[in-house]
Parts: structure tokens; sequence; C-alpha cells
């Protein structure tokens, strides 16, 4: 195949505006499946993926489209994440592409994600062509949503076609417009290998399988290549394309196409996305731009709520770790939950997948602390060092002074609600600085926060306070001197390590009895009365008493009643078992995760 | 090992309950009658003469229900079928409504001990529990079984009911002081799924009056029941020396039991194992084959275990390490050493040369203790 008929691109959509329902229609479409052959969604192959509606690893499909001039095309549609968590993967993906479908809801038109995907695609100048979904909804406006996209973005947008990928209307035009709109790749099969990773998964079977844009040059089995940042070699044992869900082994890649290769490579720290291969014979002379090395913004201590599963959850990050190279840990102790590990993640929702997924895949039950950001401590002896567990702090005596992440954050809120989220980044301590009307009824506002003051619950508390109707997009600004506390948790009068966390000076008294009045509804009643404290350098700033429990009896027991009330009583004691001995009070693992939800509605 | 004979109707459902019973017209209830006696016959057939019967008890629901001809049938098949000792305790619960004009009948065909249903010596308490019966009705009732010849009669009382005061539970208390009757059952109301008083109370949690007040009523109770003489040998149970509810320590004690009727649970040895079971609970069902069970576990040694221990603390007495050793071949500390020590350092356990009982704050946090024992 020619490079004149090959089209790459990817989908970029807001959240839920249909990017993978276009995508299986895309696939469909050109005739690679049958319709029974169709999952709901083939491009989300994880079932967690499924369930958030939203992609997490990104992944290609080749197709071919017999177009309306009579000839065929191969469509290489790379999947990008949907969450900005995963910009930097994004970014890459962008850059393996030529082009940009860019899917926007004719109900709700263009949201905060919409801008954010469509400025990234611009900036990697790709050729971006709208197209409007859901134009069968009741309350479809595409007219309206397609001013807004020529009004905001500045594309051109009135031959968009309008779609309805769920009803499967108006598809044709949308492959018709690939065809048309977006640009045959560029390269030179003849120059030295020149390939960008966008993607790489560990198979048990074949190692690490790279997924790559061939940019320069050709590779085929046999081929050393070359990973220029890590400078890791391997001679490459298979080259391939992307079926709906399958590898489709072929002799060769060359300059534009998109594929894979298996090298018998361990580790995919080997093949991070970004990287550029090359031949290591033949080698270019430079590596491709962009190349980021990944880096965790969030950090949380992850437990196993039976220790003895202790080995169990480090073999499940060790396998994790094998799929994705953004995921660090490192054993750490809790005098409050033993033996566990402190995670980096790329931000929290990539948290929750990895926690969501070592428990669901791997049947682990985990207790996790308060997520946190990275802070850089300077101490009075001249020495700094990047804080990722809390507990570590230094006495106040040796800090000359902390720094924090400020990220800008741009949210997307329709008029009515200026006023609240205004007040939520105000009270988040953000920066404003501005505020600009898209169309009449709503605005695009942009701050400047604190990363630590969204990490917790900044999101829910924007949807909450928006209806639902505000979207968010953030990015790391820096670092910037801030005045930051330890709070420290005491349960009866005993501190728990893992539910120590910093903050900033002035939220800590509200803070700390927020946390308080959680761990109060949290913690049983036990035979005795249990203060609740929340503490700064050994000042005690709120608490709160979880009352004695007076009472504890089942008055009758006869002949009738012993199996039951046994149940009674081996219920009683199972809940006694998911619960952690902080000194003579038990805690519910449940009350260490309840704490990461602060928001008073 | 002892019987229990379950009769589930009775004239009208009280707001509190959540046995197995309700109102029947006596069609069905002759029909009941007629396929219990045949499983007491079924049962007796395949359990043989082996063990001596040393307590019935028939409860309910309201047993006074039945025509007193029903009754003998029931009872004169017991004895029929199984070996019954001479001093065997013959119990039958009462309705103070039901129960008159039967007693003398009841006594005369054997039964020597009777339960009377009180609760309260307060008509809007009887009311709000939705009894049938009046104050006047259990004192005619309590009179009458003393004439009948019962010099065994227990009586039940309620505390913590919903409005109950200190002074109105000292008065029903002090009501049945003067009729000294030879037992008494305190039982703390419990607010139960599906009655009455689960929809109307059921949103607090925990006692409706509140836990200090249910616990100052239970003491209350205590100090002025052993103040006059009456042993508190249970949590909820008060006798005169010697009138200890030997069927009740049964199931404390761990005695075998077998229950016949709807819904009755039996623990009883079967091919050289303990079986816990329980009756169908579906009259129909029951009906057409009183020997149809709707559950039924062997019992592990490790529960057998436990269950000694958590039964046996119910008992102010406590558990008799001794008869634990010679039952199971360890000794009571070797198996729960720990657990004995962190409960007596919380002060919720004593334990004695030969026994584990309750502290009296063990009696308050009952169920936390019994856990503990789980194994």
């Amino acid at each position: 195949m020619d490079r004149e008929h090959i089209r790459n691109f990817c989908i970029i959509a807001h959240i839920d505006h249909g990017k993978s329902t276009l995508a299986d229609r895309i696939i469909e479409k050109t005739g690679l499946l049958t319709q029974r052959e169709m999952q709901e969604q083939v491009l989300d192959n994880m079932d967690l993926e499924r369930e958030r509606g939203i992609t997490i690893k990104s992944q290609a499909v080749r197709t071919v489209y017999k177009a309306k001039n009579g000839e065929e095309y191969v469509f290489n549609l790379i999947d990008t994440p949907g969450h900005v968590d995963f910009n930097y993967e994004v970014s890459r993906s962008l850059a393996a592409c030529d082009g940009a479908i860019l899917v926007v809801d004719a109900a709700q038109g263009i949201e905060a994600q919409t801008l954010a995907n469509v400025y990234l695609a611009l900036d990697h100048d790709l050729d971006v062509f709208p197209v409007i979904n859901k134009i069968d909804l009741p309350s479809a406006e595409p007219d309206r949503v397609i001013n807004e996209i020529e009004d905001v973005i500045g594309i051109e947008a009135m031959d968009a076609p309008k779609i309805s990928a769920k009803m499967g209307i108006g598809i044709e035009d949308v492959l018709e417009a690939v065809v048309a709109k977006i640009p045959p790749p560029s390269g030179d099969e003849d120059k030295p290998l020149k390939a960008l990773i966008f993607d790489s998964i560990y198979d048990p079977y074949k190692g690490v399988i790279v997924f790559f844009r061939m940019m320069d040059g050709r590779v085929k089995r046999g081929t050393k290549v070359r990973m220029m940042a890590t400078q890791a070699v391997a001679e490459v044992v298979e080259v391939g394309t992307f079926g709906a869900g399958q590898f489709i082994p072929c002799e060769e890649l060359t300059a534009g196409m998109v594929g894979y290769l298996t090298a018998s490579i361990k580790n995919v720290r080997d093949t991070m996305v970004g990287d550029t291969i090359t031949d290591d014979d033949r080698p270019c002379s430079e590596a491709l731009p962009g190349y980021k090395k990944v880096q965790s913004m969030v950090f949380c201590g992850v437990y196993p709520a039976d220790g003895a599963k202790y080995p169990d959850l480090r073999d499940a990050l060790e396998k994790l770790q094998l799929n994705d190279a953004s995921l660090n840990y490192e054993p750490e102790t809790s005098v409050a939950l033993g033996f566990g590990f402190r995670c980096g993640f790329l931000g929290l929702l990539h948290l929750e997948i990895i926690q969501e997924r070592l428990e669901r895949e791997y049947n682990l039950d985990l207790v996790t602390t308060a997520p946190s950001v990275v802070y850089k401590v300077f101490k009075t002896d001249g020495t700094s060092f990047d804080l990722t567990n809390p507990t570590n702090l230094p006495d106040p005596s040796e800090i000359e002074h902390m720094e924090e992440p400020i990220v800008s954050a741009e949210i997307m809120v329709t008029k009515d609600f200026v006023g609240p989220i205004m007040d939520l980044c105000q009270t988040r301590r953000g920066r404003y600085i501005s505020m600009e009307y898209i169309e009449e009824t709503r605005a695009l506002l942009k701050y400047e926060l604190p990363l630590n003051e969204i990490i917790y619950d900044f999101f829910d508390a924007l949807k909450s306070r928006s209806k639902g109707y505000a979207s968010f997009d953030y990015e790391l600004k820096g670092y910037e001197q801030s005045k930051l506390v330890k709070l420290d948790i005491l349960v009866n009068r005993e501190e728990v390590d893992a539910l120590s966390f910093i903050v900033h000076a002035d939220s800590a008294y509200d803070r700390g009895r927020r946390m308080c009045e959680k761990l109060k509804d949290e913690i049983p009643r036990h035979l005795f009365e249990i203060p609740i404290q929340a503490a700064v350098g050994g000042r005690v700033i709120a608490r709160e008493t979880v009352k004695a429990m007076r009472k504890d009896v089942l008055a009758k027991c006869y002949g009738g009643d012993i199996t039951r009330k046994k149940k009674l009583l081996e219920k009683q004691k199972e809940g006694k078992k998911r619960m952690r001995q902080i000194g003579n009070v038990e805690i519910p693992q449940k009350a260490f995760m309840s704490v990461l939800k602060l928001e008073e509605d | 090992m002892e019987i229990y004979i379950h009769i589930p109707f009775c004239e009208k459902k009280c707001n509190y309950c959540d046995f197995l019973s309700g109102p029947a017209d006596p069609k069905v209830r002759q029909l009941y009658v007629n396929a219990l006696v045949n499983e007491i016959r079924e049962r007796a057939a395949k359990i043989g003469r082996g063990e001596k019967v040393t307590t019935i008890y028939f409860g309910g629901g309201t047993p006074s229900i039945l025509e007193t001809e029903q009754t003998g049938a029931i009872l004169a098949t017991l004895f029929e079928e199984f070996d019954v000792t001479d001093d065997a305790e013959i119990t039958i619960e009462v309705n103070p409504k039901s129960a008159g004009g039967k007693l003398q009948f009841l006594r005369g065909v054997g039964f020597n001990r009777v339960s009377i249903g009180m609760q309260s010596a307060h008509a809007e308490e009887l009311e709000l529990l939705g009894r049938i019966h009046t104050h006047d009705d259990f004192l005619k009732c309590f009179w009458g079984a003393r004439e009948a010849g019962f010099n065994n009669i227990s009586v039940d009382i309620m505390t913590a009911i919903p409005g109950q005061t200190e002074e109105m539970l000292a008065e029903t208390v002090n009501t049945v002081l003067r009729l000294s009757p030879e037992h008494i059952s305190a039982y703390s109301l419990m607010i139960e799924k599906g009655t009455p008083f689960y929809e109307r109370f059921g949103e607090t949690e925990g006692p409706v009056v509140g836990e200090e007040t249910e616990r100052r009523l239970y003491w209350m109770t205590v100090d002025m029941l052993k103040s006059h003489g009456y042993r508190h040998y249970e949590i909820s149970n008060f006798a005169k020396p010697d009138f200890e509810s030997r069927h009740n320590m049964g199931y404390w004690k761990r005695e075998h039991y077998l229950g016949m009727g709807l819904g009755a649970s039996s623990c009883m040895p079967e091919d050289g194992a303990e079986v816990r079971s329980r009756n169908t609970t579906s009259i129909e069902a029951y009906l057409k084959d009183p020997l149809a069970r709707e559950e039924s576990s062997i019992l592990t040694r490790d529960e057998m275990i436990e269950e000694t221990v958590y039964l046996g603390l119910r008992m102010m007495d406590g558990v008799d390490t001794d008869d634990f050793q010679k039952k199971f071949g360890v000794t009571l500390r070797s198996l729960y050493g720990d657990t004995i020590d962190d409960l007596s350092a919380q002060g919720l356990v004593y334990e004695g040369s030969s026994s584990l009982s309750l502290t009296d704050m063990g009696i308050d946090y009952g169920n936390h203790v019994f856990a503990q024992f789980l194994r």
C-alpha cells in the first residue's frame, strides 16, 4: 500500500460525546468485522473502561475502506485516552496521527476537554475536521454547535457531517471526509528507521509489544532496533498491524504505517511512550521531539486489607507495572496499616484505576491512604528533597520552606454556575487568571490552583456545584513556595500515621475539623469513649468524640434462636476482621478511605 | 433429651412479635394437631426410645388457644411415644385471656408448670404492645393456675417498652413480686423486622427508650428481683431456688432437644454427629408432610465448642470449665487463653476456679463477648 492510500488519524472528544461509538461504527462500516462480531465497543477491551465509559490505554485499529472513488484506503485509527491524567499519552498518540476527527455532541456543544484536545491536536499540526454527533437527540442543535465550533475554535465546520454514531446515521460521510480531509502521511522509506512509540503492552508469551508510527525507513524481522531514550536494544521478532482486537503479522512496515513489533523485551520501561525507535546499525541523526519521562503526580500508600496478602499485592503491582510504565511503587511501612507500598500515579483517576484493577483482577482487598502530591522540602541545612509521604516530613525546625505543585486549570461552565464555581476555586486557594464568555451562556474560567487542592474531591465538588455542567482540564504549571503544615489525626490519643497529610496552614483547621467529623461517623462505638483529634505540630486544633456504647446484648436466646443468633454474632465478628487496630481502638478500613472525600454537601 | 412443641396460633398477633404464629380458623388448628400427632409418632419411630425425656415445653404462639382435648391428645401422644421421666418438667405457655377455664384440665393431663405472658401491669402499655388481655385477666389467670395446683408458675414481663419510666416498671415488678411466682422472665423489648413496631419505631437504632434508659430499667429489675430472693440465673431470667426453667437451661447447656411442630428447631444426634435442624415454616408444607425440614446442618467440633461457650455464658454461673474439658478433651484456657485474658482485663468476664462467667459489665456487652469466642 502506497502512502497516498494511508490515513492515520484519531478521534478526539469530550467524555461521553460518543468517541468510542463512532470508532465502533467506523470499524463496522469498513467491513473488518461483521455486525455479530462487534462487541458493544470494540476499542475498549477492558471491563473497567467499559464501565467508566472512558478509554484508558491507547490502542490502534487498522481497517480497509473502499471509498466512493473506487479506491481502497488503509485507515489507522489510533485511540487516545480521554482524561487529563493521561495528557502526555494523548499527546504522543496525537503525534502518531496526521489528522483528527473532532466529535462534538449536538446537544452539549463544546466542553473544556473538547477545547483542550483540539488545541493539543492543532499544536501537533494535525488537520482537524469536526463531526456533529447525537443529532437524533431531541435536544440536538447541530446548527448552534456548528456556529460555536467556528466561533470558539475557529475551524471550518459548515460542512461538518451531522451524524448519530449510535443510530448509524451519516457514517459514510465521516469515512469520505477522512479520505478527503486528512492528509496522507509524509516520510521517506529510504531514510534511516525513525518511529514513534505511542503505547506498549506486556504479553506473557511475546514479551513487550510496542505500538508505533513509522516516520521514516523500514523495519522487519531481524532488524536490530534501539530505543533512543532508554538505549534499550533488541532484535525484532515480529512486526505487524492491528486488526480489531488482534495482531496481524506482516513482512515489513514502512514509512507512514502504523503497527507493532515484538523483540523479546521484558519490561515496558524499556519502551517508554514517546521514545523513538531507530535501527541500531543505521541510526537516525536525532530522535523525534516531545519525549518526556513520565512523572508521578500523585502518591498514596496502598496496603492489603489482610496483612498476610502483602506478597500477593507485591506480585500484582509487579505485573501491573509490566503493562503500565507510569505506575511507580516502593515498599513502605505504616504503624496503622502494616506493610504496604507507596505508589505514584499520573493523577487521581489513574490511582483509582490501578486500585480497581488490583481489587478486581487480582482479588485484593485494599486500604489506601489519602493521596498526596509531591512537595519540595528545603531544609535549613541547605539540602532539599521531594516529599511523597507526609510521614517523612522532618521536624518543622529543620524546614526552611516548602513548595507545592501548582496547575493551570480551565473550567468551562454555564453562566448560572459561574458564581458557585468561582467560590469553589477561591476556597481551594485558586488564583484567578481570567474569564471569557465563549458564547452568551458559557464561560471559560482560568485559574491557577495548588494540585493538592484538586486531587481530593475537586472534581466531585465541581460537578455538584454546577449540577454536572462544568467541565475541567488542567496541566502542571510548576512549583511555588507555600505555607504548609502536617496535619496529624489522633484516635484515642494515638497518632494514626496513615491519616496524616500535608495541608496549607490556612485550611488546616477546617480540614482537621471535617476529618474528625467524618471519622466520628466511621468509627463504631466501643465499650469506652474515643476522642478523635486533629493536631498540627502537637497542638490539637479540632476534636470529636465517639460516645461509648452502652449496650450490646440480646435479651433472648432459646432453642429456635441459636442458629440465627449465631449468624448475627458471626457478622459482628466478620466486621471486626475488616478493622485496623490502633491501640485499643478498631478503625474500619472504610474510615481510611472516607476521609478522602470531605466536601460538605 | 428435651421436647419442644410449637403451637403457631394466636388470637391476634402482638405488635412486637416476630415469632412464627398467627390467627387461624378452628379447622386449620385441628388439621395442625393431626399433623403434629403424626410428626410425634414418626419422629419417635425414627429416634427410638433411647434417650429419656426430662422436659417438655409447649410454646407458641399461644398454646392455650387450643381446645383442651387437642392439647391433651398431643401430650398423651408424647407420653405414649417417648420415655418421659416421672419428674419431667412439663410447661405450657398461656395467654391470660385464653387460659381461663383450661388450667384445671391442663394440670390434670400432666402439665406441671405454666408460663404466663403478663408483660405489664399498665393498661396503656398492654394496649401499645397489642396484647389482647387486661391486667385483671392476668390476675385471674395467675390465681386460677394456683387453684388448679400449679406450684411452678413463671411470669413474663417486658422492659424498655416505649414510654416506660422507672416508676411504671417498678410498679409492674412490684405487682409480680406480690404474687410471688416461682420464676420470672424479664425481657427487654426488641424491635424486630416485619412487626408493626418496626414500622413504627424501626427508624431509631437500638432500644426505643434509649440505651441508657434501657440499661437502667434492666438493672433496676435485676436489683428488685434479687433483693426479693430471686436468683438471677440467666441474662433475662430469674427464679426462686431450684425453680430455674430446666427446659431453657437445656438450651444453654447444649442438651439434646427435639422440636416438633411448624418451624420448630432441634439439636439431635444423627449418625454419631450432632445436627441442628429446623422444620418447614410453611403451614401448607407442614400439613402435607410434617417431617419436612427447612434446614439442617451437622455441627463441627469447633461449632460445638463455640456454642458451649457463648450459650454457657448467658447463664450467670457461666461455663463449667471442668465439664468443658471432659466433653472436649482440652481446657477452655488452652483454646481461648488470650481471649479470656483480654476480656478479663476489660472487666467483661470473670474466671473462677472451675467456671468462666460474665461480669455485670459483661452482661451489658454480651454480644461483644460472645463474638470473641467464635472461631
